[in-house]
């Protein structure tokens, strides 16, 4: 199953681009407040350990590029295919791009900036092995002695 | 830990996200949350008593907001009543435009204001962090490659994540 998450706003451009490849692929999407009622099966939202479920029963996940998705599949080290909000997909601007970007330029994930490469971006990313590297924590900044002044 | 205790600030969504990661990171829980109104709210109280809210400084309809001057007086208002009550030594803020008068206000009461810039921003400055960028201590961004667009304050220290 290829899980869908596109959280709690609007994402119809993904939403239509995966129905129309629904006949070749098994979908499941959570589509939030998406006006586009899809033929595959999907939920509008769902709880976080519900999703956490959804995400772990899944092959792969086409996600937004949002820092709280982005980040629960990279603590899950989930193969994603990611595909940013963007203005010319009705969103109010471009902020998740430059994540997205630098998200797949790092090999967190695939990066499909255009919906309409959709399945070429979801082959690529099941055929790419994908890295999660570690980064340092900010906690540790406030935490240990010596790092900053505020410990 | 934290030597003084501090007040973590920021908006819905994928901020509040980020501020209840970087709580499980800190050996210490701030004193207060002070955040906006969405549906993770209910929740999170459940889980840590003192979340206070301010009201939206803009409107939304769809993907579009506006500016909204009642909301504005109103989020002024709530703000300033919390700042005075929380008397925040400390205040960390992750963003975004509804932490901005607060951060503002806590300032003049006396506290110190840190700047956790958003993790979308990994080459250009958030609004918020441009209007913060003057009154904090430091502006912690979370990609190195983000240091060139700030000033002095800004540093590299990790993820929130």
């Amino acid at each position: 199953m290829i899980l869908i998450l596109v959280s709690t706003g609007h994402f119809d451009p993904l939403i239509q681009a995966c129905d129309r490849l629904s006949s070749r692929y098994e979908f499941y999407g959570q589509i939030g407040m998406s006006y586009t009622v899809p033929s595959f099966p999907h939920i509008r939202t769902a709880p976080p350990q519900e999703i956490e479920k959804l995400i772990r029963s899944s092959e792969l996940v086409i996600s937004h590029g949002g820092t709280g998705m982005l980040s629960q599949l990279y603590a899950m080290k989930k193969r994603t295919v990611v595909v940013p909000k963007q203005i010319r997909y009705g969103e109010a601007n471009d902020s998740q791009v430059e994540l997205a970007v630098k998200w797949c330029e790092l090999g967190m994930g695939v990066l499909c900036l255009d919906v309409d490469h959709l399945e070429a971006a979801i082959e690529t990313c099941r055929k790419t092995d994908l890295v999660f590297p570690e980064f340092p924590k900010l906690g540790d900044y406030f935490n240990i002695e010596g790092k900053s002044t505020y410990a | 830990m934290f030597k003084q205790p501090f007040v973590l600030v920021t908006d819905r969504g994928g901020h509040l996200h980020n501020a209840l990661k970087l709580m499980e990171q800190l050996q210490e829980a701030p004193q207060a949350i002070v955040t906006t109104h969405g549906p993770d709210i209910d929740s999170l109280r459940t889980s840590f008593s003192n979340v206070e809210t301010v009201p939206y400084l803009f409107t939304w309809w769809g993907k579009f907001r506006w500016f909204n001057p009642w909301g504005a007086f109103r989020h002024l208002l709530k703000s300033f009543r919390l700042a005075k009550k929380l008397k925040p030594k400390t205040v960390v803020s992750l963003g975004a435009s509804n932490v901005v008068v607060f951060c503002y206000l806590a300032k003049w009461m006396g506290a110190q204001i840190i700047h956790v810039e958003c993790m979308n921003q990994v080459t250009t400055r958030s609004i918020t962090g441009r209007m913060l960028y003057p009154i904090c201590r430091e502006v912690l961004v979370q990609w190195p490659e983000l240091l060139k667009a700030y000033g002095p304050k800004a540093r590299y220290e990790g993820w929130v994540l």
